[in-house]
């Protein structure tokens, strides 16, 4: 599914990286174990965490994932938030809670990744 | 004689990326002089090599330095571990380093990773991705500072991420822990920080200073025979009449240590 597509389909706020959602997603992963993330999260792919420290943004730059879904109303300090900016790394955010979020996704023919 | 001495714990150098270019070895030293501290550890994330620069930096003023670093465990939790000299400190980033991610530090998301010496010349640049977080979990962390003698410290425990409070919900009782380090003092009022007050834990506050004018900015008093690692560990265990307060020792207590100074 389009970025943009799921993004409108689960009401999500735009954060950063506007710029970057026209592209096809297939699979997600949810972990807070960042060090985890680095390890298991695929290309490509969605991100859901309750995490939301600068290295949030570091790892979606470096592993060039589709986007982080900050969960459970999580947001980011204005310093994490300039630099996804600046960096034009998307980032998203949700009221609603990770297994929510993640239950929706698969819903929408969304896969785990791992 | 015991006698009341400031110290911080936590101090960054240029090799934190995160740092400013301000923190080379002289500049900490000068400040931390000029600010009356009394002793200051070097904590850089997940590394150590600057650690040697500022102690020999510090080698003719009134300033004793400590070797550590500010490491993050698996569970994003950020530890201060301190140690007795380098080589110890050194063989315990050859534990942590081998468990940080693959890859090399790209200078332009993170910034630069300088290691230099006590001139301030620069030995060159570590290409590690310190900025993330090693695999070890706390625990194994902890033990291997113990192993090396070393004193564990979980760092601002009263921030909201990269805190060990925050990544476990609560403080363990009885770990490997020597003391729990917090940002604000005031924070001791609230609630949760009333359970770590009396959790048993001796309570520090550092500056966390990633720029020189933070230097000086929070600070410990011990009271203890002289600013050292053994001094501070006694400090830390309340061995001989020895203590540490995040607050000002009474004035009184002050002006009974210089009489006891000027008995010398
Ligand atoms: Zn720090």
């Amino acid at each position: 599914m389009i970025l943009r597509d799921i993004i409108d389909k689960l009401g999500l706020k735009i954060l950063s990286g506007e710029g970057s959602l026209d592209i096809e997603v297939k699979v997600a992963y949810a972990s807070d174990i960042l060090s985890d993330v680095m390890a298991c999260a695929v290309k490509g792919g969605l991100w859901i965490t309750n995490q939301n420290h600068q290295n949030v943004i570091a790892i979606v730059y470096f592993k060039t994932l589709a986007g982080a879904i900050l969960a459970g109303g999580m947001m980011p300090d204005d310093e994490t938030l300039a630099k996804a900016r600046d960096k034009n790394v998307p980032l998203f955010q949700s009221e609603l809670p990770a297994f929510e979020i993640s239950g929706r996704l698969y819903g929408l023919g969304i896969k785990g990744s791992a | 004689m015991l006698r009341w001495l400031k110290v911080d714990l936590h101090i960054h150098t240029v090799l934190s990326s995160c740092a400013e270019l301000s923190m080379g070895p002289k500049d900490i030293v000068h400040k931390a002089v000029s600010e009356g501290l009394d002793m200051i550890a070097i904590t850089d994330h997940n590394a150590a090599d600057n650690v040697a620069a500022v102690i020999g930096a510090a080698r003719n003023w009134p300033l004793t330095v400590i070797a550590g670093m500010e490491v993050s465990t698996k569970e994003e939790a950020h530890v201060l571990c301190l140690f007795e000299d380098v080589d110890r400190v050194m063989r315990f980033q050859e534990f942590i380093q081998a468990g940080l991610p693959e890859g090399v530090n790209d200078e332009s998301f993170f910034g630069p990773q300088i290691i230099c010496d006590e001139n301030e010349h620069v030995l060159g640049k570590c290409e590690k991705l310190l900025a993330f977080s090693t695999r070890h979990p706390f625990d194994s962390v902890a033990a291997k500072a113990r192993e090396l003698g070393g004193i564990v410290i979980p760092a601002h425990i009263d921030r909201k991420s990269c805190s060990l409070l925050k990544a476990f919900g609560f403080v363990p009782q009885n770990a490997a822990i020597d003391a729990l380090e917090i940002q604000e003092v005031k924070n001791l009022e609230t609630l949760q920080m009333e359970h770590i007050k009396n959790s048993g834990y001796p309570i520090v506050t550092d500056s966390d200073a990633h720029d020189v004018d933070r230097i000086g900015s929070r600070y410990t008093y011990i009271y203890a025979a002289e600013a050292s690692f053994v001094e501070l560990k006694a400090a830390l265990k309340g061995d001989g009449g020895r203590r540490i307060s995040v607050r000002e020792p009474a004035q009184e207590v002050l002006e009974a240590t210089l009489y006891e100074r000027n008995d010398e």
